[in-house]
């Protein structure tokens, strides 16, 4: 528990140095969340539609601000950290922690949610309840989100961290990192919902991961499921956990023997 | 002559570093290239779900997502580097030795600025507005075309001011990573017809903070929306931002105190 702690509040230390940063986010995700306020508004009055794929405007703002929040607690840069100690070879300094590199960064990236949430979430729930009446639709409803959402936490650090490792063979990273974030971000419906997409596209997102890391949670949250399905999402959460966890322990075996040390 | 020459030179540079990672270049480039293809995938959900977007059919809208990205790759290809070297400079406090230079300090750093980056996304940009074009049936007009090139390249010189803007700001607060975050979710904005904002929204848009250069207005000018002096307007605004940059740019290094942060 000690070293969850303390790693914790090293990424909490180290972001208050950068306060600004972290909290200017603050302003500019209610920016974001206007905009796509705008363009819906304007294409739901111009189509006379009240509802889009079983979506309202009310319904499709509030799943754009969960989007969102759920994203200001999923994003991780672990494996842009992870390329760049690999590349200057301070990955050295880690291992000779009493720590594993994944277990540490997760440590630090709790302690960092945390911080992040009351600095960039926290704005965002508000303005969202005053502004655009997002609603919780029932209590089970709000815990099964919560849990969803930590679980699309752990999810997303896993799949970075694991496509992280390819940087103990690629010698620049940045490429592989810009990739990842898109189909992250693409494929977890945060664009556009993916209910908007055509039925196989959603039916092949089912045996993907990365509906789970934002579009899965949020439909519990908007009470889009019913129990049974709420559970279902939660246990395929878990599955591709332990899926993602297995490779990234055994992945990062193999990758460990490449790595010299004296950096790229 | 001498800013085309440096820039020539930093981009063969440039071009040979990332040749020397091939592998990187070719997932960045392919990484671009997918991103940049998000906003038409995300124009044909919006129009297979729904009427779209009012006043604009869906190949126009794909125009104007296609001219957004050209006008941003562009001022990637030309000038992306410049703003964070400027702020890696002062907050080293060794920004010094690009003024020790015998050339204009913000012409040097604008010649050293060019990404190669830029190149498949203003392919990928050149490509979607040629096919939205096609699709459109859209009937060849020199003035249209003439209208069309001015406006990206008023486009490229707002979205520069906004880097030479926050290259400055780092002369006075020295830590501005952060006003690149602004300038990507601001830039965003582009990216609909600005329209859709209302009348006050479409006026700030225009003159305040004129992020509509970046598509809407080359797209309504090629699609013969915009009269000669309206495109004179949206120009003149965009020179002026350039100024305002430029200014504030003189006063931002006139504050530089060399000593990092």
């Amino acid at each position: 528990m000690s070293k969850f702690w303390g790693a914790s509040v090293i990424e909490i230390k180290d972001m208050i140095s950068y306060k600004f940063e972290v909290f200017i986010w603050g302003i500019l995700n209610p920016i974001m969340l206007g905009v796509y306020y705008y363009l819906w508004h304007s294409i739901y009055t111009f189509s006379g539609q009240t509802s889009i794929r079983g979506f309202t405007f009310g319904e499709l703002i509030s799943y754009y601000a969960l989007t969102l929040i759920v994203s200001v607690i999923t994003w991780t840069n672990v494996d842009q950290l992870l390329a760049g100690k690999v590349r200057d070879g301070t990955l050295v300094n880690n291992l000779l922690r009493p720590l594993h590199v994944f277990t540490y960064h997760l440590y630090k990236k709790i302690g960092g949610t945390a911080f992040t949430f009351v600095g960039q979430a926290l704005p965002l729930v508000v303005i969202s309840i005053l502004f655009i009446n997002l609603r919780i639709t029932s209590l089970p409803n709000l815990l099964l989100f919560i849990i969803s959402v930590v679980l699309a936490m752990l999810l997303t650090f896993a799949f970075s961290f694991l496509v992280g490792l390819s940087s103990f063979w690629l010698i620049k990273y940045a490429g592989v990192r810009m990739i990842r974030s898109g189909t992250v971000w693409f494929l977890g419906g945060n664009i556009v919902p993916l209910a908007f997409f055509p039925e196989a596209w959603q039916k092949i997102s089912n045996f993907l991961p990365f509906q789970y890391m934002s579009y899965s949670p949020i439909q519990i949250f908007l009470g889009r499921y019913d129990l049974y399905g709420s559970l279902w999402v939660i246990a395929a959460q878990l599955i591709w956990l332990v899926i993602l966890f297995v490779l990234v322990f055994s992945g990062w075996k193999v990758a460990l023997k490449q790595f010299s040390a004296v950096g790229q | 002559m001498k800013f085309w020459r440096i820039w020539k030179g930093w981009f063969k540079l440039n071009l040979s570093s990332e040749m020397a990672y091939r592998l990187n270049f070719l997932l960045k480039a392919v990484a671009f290239a997918t991103f940049d293809f998000f906003g038409p995938i995300v124009a044909l959900v919006i129009y297979n779900v729904s009427q779209g977007l009012p006043g604009w059919s869906f190949e126009e809208f794909l125009l104007l997502q296609g001219t957004f990205i050209f006008s941003t790759g562009l001022v990637h290809l030309f000038f992306w580097g410049f703003s964070g070297k400027v702020i890696d400079g002062v907050r080293n406090g060794n920004y010094d030795i690009e003024l020790v230079k015998p050339v204009n300090p913000l012409l040097l750093a604008l010649a050293t600025g060019s990404d190669i980056d830029g190149l498949p996304r203003s392919a990928v940009g050149a490509s979607i507005v040629t096919f939205a074009l096609i699709k459109l049936g859209w009937a060849f007009s020199v003035v249209h075309l003439l209208a069309y090139g001015s406006l990206i390249v008023a486009a490229v010189l707002f979205l520069l001011s906004l880097q030479i803007i926050i290259a400055s700001l780092a002369f006075l607060f020295v830590k501005s990573y952060t006003m690149l975050n602004i300038f990507d979710v601001l830039t965003d904005v582009g990216k609909n017809p600005i329209t859709v904002f209302g009348p006050l929204g479409t006026a700030i848009l225009t003159f305040a903070f004129p992020i509509g250069l970046a598509a809407f207005y080359p797209s309504a000018a090629i699609l013969g929306r915009l009269s000669v002096l309206q495109v004179g307007e949206v120009i003149g605004v965009a020179v002026a931002f350039f100024a305002f940059s430029v200014l504030l740019w003189q006063f931002g290094i006139r504050k530089y105190a060399s000593v990092g942060g």
